[in-house]
């Protein structure tokens, strides 16, 4: 990718949708929202690349910097909308492709995971969401929320904790 | 138990996958993907193709399938049928050398063979060893050939053309047959041109103050009029003649 960009950059956008959709989906809740923020992310991601000399491109950790990409626009997206759609019974629409099984499944999942993370407060949430839902490392962690490594680990731990132990999240999920 | 529901949901989130046309959309996007369409020829339908810095492509294929498979093996990119493209490509097919064509996948010297090759007219054609001299390699006869083989846009590109310096038409990236046809389609006589092919014989039209090769006027350029012929640049220059400016014969053999 460092040195071919064009050539690679499909094999790049493979690899990385399913986990970037996740991801996207995950904070935002609705699929037609996750769907564009998450190829917004991508397209920046490509513009941002082809204006980097080959020896940035080959410096750069991808992952944890396309999960930062996304994560600001998640961010821009929610400092625009209005906060309620945040938390309220908002319709949740999963990939048409999908059979109404798996639509049920993954909405409902979806519900489960949302309602949960969102008695979290905001610092532990996202390391959460990035360690046990996207499986980053605590080095990528640090590096998408510019934290020492040190505090991402804790503030996973202390997340996951908080997430098993709150009676409010025990009565919810 | 509480955990286990939630251990499952993310389970459920991570084997989620992005929408079906999710892949294909951020390539379109970020312009990854060419279009086609089926446009009309001298030669019949051929499929031409273009991205974001121009044409790209222009190749014969007995199908849709066959032709984007051997777009993506050549170039590496993948190409989809865009039908609002056809007029553009169309107009392309008929503007020939002042359509604008991505030349990115060549190397220099076969630019330089490309570029050269699109300043001839239609009805006139060059010999290879022109166009070798023309991009100041007058030895790299062969490897003019070679380059124009390649050509990846043919009929937008004129390779067709070039010719050999006996007079023969020569090899042609969509066929031998097919270039004699073109040829004849511009105008080209094409039995005359062993006659005026060559590189060792000059012209000037009566009360013309420059000098050509023969193979720089177009068929109705020749038709009533008379022609000074000269074997040496050297007799046209001492007659006060000049080089023409097109086809750039020199001053001294």
């Amino acid at each position: 990718m460092a040195k071919d960009l064009d050539g690679n950059f499909e094999r790049f956008v493979q690899r990385y949708q399913d986990r970037l959709y996740g991801f996207v989906m995950t904070l935002i809740g609705n699929h037609a929202d996750a769907e564009e923020i998450a190829q917004d992310s991508f397209v920046s991601a490509y513009r941002a690349l082809q204006g980097y000399e080959t020896a940035r491109r080959s410096a750069l950790a991808l992952r944890p910097w396309l999960f930062t990409i996304a994560l600001n626009k998640v961010r821009n997206r929610s400092r625009r909308a209005a906060p309620a759609a945040l938390d309220d019974g908002m319709p949740l629409a999963v990939p048409a492709c999908e059979g109404p099984e798996a639509r049920a499944e993954a909405r409902e999942a979806i519900a489960v995971l949302r309602t949960a993370l969102e008695n979290l407060a905001p610092r532990y949430r996202m390391p959460v969401v990035l360690r046990h839902i996207q499986g980053l490392s605590y080095d990528e962690i640090a590096n998408v929320l510019q934290q020492p490594v040190g505090t991402a680990k804790a503030n996973v731990h202390r997340g996951l904790a908080l997430l098993r132990c709150s009676g409010k999240v025990a009565a919810l999920v | 138990m509480k955990g286990d529901r939630f251990e499952e949901s993310v389970k459920v989130v991570q084997s989620m996958s992005a929408p079906g046309r999710f892949l294909e959309d951020v390539l379109r996007r970020c312009g990854l993907i060419d279009g086609y369409a089926v446009v009309q020829s001298p030669i019949g339908v051929v499929y031409a193709a273009m991205g974001e810095r121009g044409i790209t492509a222009v190749m014969e294929a007995s199908s849709e399938t066959e032709f984007e498979g051997r777009y993506r093996e050549r170039f590496g990119r993948r190409v989809e049928r865009r039908d609002q493209l056809s007029a553009e490509l169309q107009n392309a097919m008929q503007r020939g050398s002042r359509a604008k064509v991505d030349l990115s996948e060549c190397n220099p010297f076969q630019r330089a063979v490309l570029e050269a090759t699109r300043r001839i007219r239609p009805g006139t054609v060059r010999p290879y060893a022109w166009i070798a001299r023309e991009i100041g390699h007058p030895g790299a006869v062969r490897a003019v050939g070679t380059a124009l083989a390649k050509n990846p846009v043919p009929l937008i590109v004129p390779c067709h053309r070039v010719v050999r310096s006996d007079g023969e038409t020569g090899e042609y990236a969509l066929g031998a047959d097919d270039k004699v046809r073109i040829l004849e389609h511009e105008g080209v006589h094409v039995p005359e041109l062993r006659r005026r092919v060559t590189m060792h014989e000059f012209w000037s039209p009566e009360g013309d103050d420059t000098f050509c090769y023969p193979f720089c006027f177009s068929e109705p350029q020749l038709h009533g009029r008379h022609f000074r012929k000269f074997q040496t640049p050297q007799e046209a220059v001492r007659l006060g003649l000049t080089p023409c400016e097109t086809c750039h014969p020199p001053l001294a053999a």
